[in-house]
């Protein structure tokens, strides 16, 4: 087996820019195994959504090749071993209802009604939402339409999971319930977050991205305990990696 | 401007089914030929609800206030998509509100949508000659002026002219003329808002002009 | 003000439980014939099938007054005018004002029939929830484009009504208060309304991205499960047959 075939997610050379002026991705160089935990942290504007979309199939690079589980990520084609949870569900969760919103993936994919009907259970029951399912979705508060858009991710049962900040705008018991959803999953998932506790928690690699480039990456704890490295991104050092007398973490 | 069930005599409504109806087969037509229709599905559907909540603005006009139509800025906006986006518009209006009418849907489709698709075509004459800011406000003036004038028009003279009333056709005329009168006011402020929103667009998202 | 919401009627009510697409066929039907409806001696029969419906929509009085209130404003404005200004035969002078037979007749024939329509289309929207009309209405072969802009529009109309509302109170609490028809006041409504649009436009941009990423457009799709029952074509029967008797005895009578 060669390396990208072990690789969930393989891109090399990434450009690209939305005008000439402004070159969103340089040269990004990136490789993902199969049932890693990804971070991906940065300032904003660093280019982390836009090589999200460009990995989803969304945005046609200007130069660069993406392979998605052994195949060529191209323009416009629909790529189902990819999923995407946006920064905010309501731009995501575009069906009136809750099941109609999970099911659009299955749906599309061509599979059977009983297929899609099991498919949805199961996500639902997965994000702990399966009550939601008969729900409108403008009825929903932010933490149960977050679950819902992670619902209709995990429908498609996708080989990798993109999360775009997902904790932002959550309450604390939102957040909990994320943190244990994105821990079980047993799927490939790249985490874009400002919320640096959940990338510790979380993840097994942390990724720092700034102006467009990787500009390093490793074990979360040596990363993002470098006050320096972390100051120099535009980021701080997480609260629970300053030395404490006690420490908090289980 | 919408005409509620019940006034309006049957082949009227059936009428205005029909010529509603080849409107919106056209414009289909016309977006099935693009090379990916589906792309501005989101976009239009957006606009669509983003003008359904800009009619909720009430704007004082004395003695009272008045919602704003803006059929002419969809048009602008929306091109062929103005007929579908008019009809759906109208559609949740009479099952939510009770505002129109189910049976007259097609009527009001014209009243509303003919206007819209005209003011689209008159904003279209701004990029003869060099399109600047200037004319952009003109012609997005007149595009809402004439749109609102046109609604005003169709709505007065299909209402007194097929409505079960005995008036005389003076009396008719009379009625038409002084709803016109009355409703001058609100054509020059949708003209005058149009162009100031046409104005604005131009300085934050230009492409939108371009219609969908 | 909402005239449909999701399921008022009791789920065991006969009208809840038919075929949306069959209810929304006769409930057009029999709209248009009743619209059709000129002869006096007809109003009664019409007022008697509205009646009918109501008692198998499972509804309360309560609530369909409640909700007929506001569209019934509308309608009074013409029948309140048309008495005094149209026809001949002079019922009551009043001096200034004279009540004249035909036009109070016209009258009540449009006050009747706006009514009449009006409260049957509530009674049965309210007997599914709009959004399975929708679907319904794709069913019977609404074009792709409008059965999608209708479901977008549905979802999101809350979503951006909710901005608006978000966007007057920030201009509220920094003292606009657009009472004043003047220049300055009409620029911040066009800004209103602008800020409406670009906000629109952008998550629009993002609808659509979340749409292609879950496959809009690689399939053609046209599912539904909605299965017709022998009391659905009975019902739509029992509606057509009356829709056409009220035509046909207002032609003979005519």
């Amino acid at each position: 087996m060669n390396k990208s075939q072990q690789s969930a997610l393989t891109i090399t050379g990434l450009c690209y820019s939305y005008s000439p002026e402004i070159q969103a991705l340089k040269n990004i160089d990136l490789d993902i195994a199969i049932g890693e935990r990804v971070g991906v942290i940065g300032p904003n504007g660093a280019g982390k959504t836009t090589l999200f979309l460009a990995a989803c199939g969304i945005l046609k690079p200007d130069s660069g090749r993406i392979i998605l589980s052994g195949k060529p990520v191209l323009k416009g084609r629909f790529n189902p071993e990819a999923a995407l949870v946006f920064q905010k569900p309501d731009d995501q969760l575009f069906c009136p209802s809750v099941w109609d919103d999970v099911a659009f993936g299955p749906i599309n994919m061509g599979l059977d009604k009983n297929e899609v009907e099991k498919r949805v259970n199961k996500a639902l029951l997965e994000v702990g939402g399966l009550d939601l399912a008969p729900r409108h979705i403008h009825h929903l508060s932010e933490g149960e339409k977050r679950v819902v858009s992670i619902a209709g991710a995990l429908a498609m049962e996708p080989g990798l999971i993109i999360y775009d900040e997902p904790s932002a705008a959550l309450d604390m018991r939102s957040r909990r319930r994320l943190i244990s959803i994105l821990k079980k999953s047993f799927q490939t998932v790249i985490i874009a977050s400002h919320d640096l506790e959940l990338i510790l928690e979380v993840c097994t690699r942390v990724i720092i991205m700034d102006k467009g480039m990787i500009m390093t990456e490793g074990d979360p704890v040596k990363i993002m305990g470098n006050e320096e490295l972390m100051l120099a991104h535009g980021q701080e050092k997480p609260h629970s990696l300053i030395p404490h007398e006690v420490s908090h973490k289980h | 401007m919408h005409i509620p069930d019940g006034i309006l005599p049957l082949p009227v409504t059936l009428g205005g089914y029909a010529v509603c109806l080849g409107a919106l087969w056209l414009s289909l037509n016309r977006i099935n030929k693009r090379p990916d229709p589906k792309e501005d599905i989101p976009r239009a559907s957006l606009l669509t609800a983003g003008f359904f909540a800009a009619s909720l603005i009430h704007v004082p006009i004395p003695p009272g206030s008045v919602h704003l139509v803006l059929n002419g800025l969809l048009g602008v906006l929306l091109g062929y998509y103005a007929i579908p986006a008019i009809l759906i518009g109208l559609f949740f209006q009479a099952v939510m509100f009770g505002h129109g009418g189910l049976t007259t849907l097609g009527v009001n489709g014209v009243i509303m949508g003919l206007p819209a698709l005209m003011a689209h075509y008159i904003f279209r004459l701004r990029n003869i000659g060099s399109p600047n800011p200037r004319r952009t406000s003109l012609f997005a003036f007149i595009a809402g002026a004439v749109a609102t004038l046109a609604s005003v028009v169709l709505f007065a003279v299909i209402l007194f002219t097929f409505m079960p009333a005995h008036l005389s056709r003076a009396a008719e005329q009379s009625a038409i003329l002084i709803f016109m009168a009355a409703h001058t006011p609100l054509v020059l402020i949708e003209g005058l808002i149009t162009a100031l929103i046409a104005a604005f667009l131009l300085r934050v998202r230009p492409e939108i002009l371009h219609g969908v | 003000m909402i005239l449909i919401t999701s399921q008022e009627s009791s789920k065991d009510s006969l009208l809840s439980q038919l075929d949306p697409r069959f209810k929304l066929a006769g409930m057009m039907i029999l709209a248009f014939s009743f619209s059709f409806v000129s002869d006096f001696r007809l109003l009664g029969s019409m007022i008697a099938i509205t009646l009918v419906l109501f008692i198998c929509s499972g509804l309360t009085v309560s609530f369909i007054l409640r909700k007929l209130k506001a569209p019934s404003l509308i309608i009074l404005a013409l029948v309140a005018v048309l008495p005094f200004v149209s026809g001949e035969s002079i019922l009551l002078d009043l001096g200034v004002f004279t009540l004249k037979k035909e036009g109070l007749n016209s009258s009540l024939l449009m006050a009747t029939r706006f009514l009449c329509i009006i409260t049957m289309v509530l009674i049965i929207l309210n007997t599914s929830s709009l959004l399975t009309y929708v679907r319904a209405m794709q069913a019977m072969g609404l074009p792709w484009v409008m059965t999608d802009m209708t479901l977008l529009v549905f979802r999101y109309l809350e979503v951006v009504k909710g901005d608006y509302t978000r966007m007057k109170t920030s201009m509220r609490l920094k003292g606009f208060t657009g009472k004043k028809l003047n220049y300055t006041n009409l620029k911040t409504f066009a800004w209103l309304c602008t800020g409406l649009l670009v906000r629109s436009l952008e998550r629009s941009d993002w609808i659509y991205r979340s749409m292609r990423i879950r496959g809009y457009g690689s399939q053609e799709l046209n599912r539904h499960d909605f299965k017709a029952r022998r009391q659905d074509f009975f019902v739509l029967g029992v509606l057509i047959i009356i829709a056409a008797g009220l035509a046909g005895l207002e032609i003979s009578l005519g």
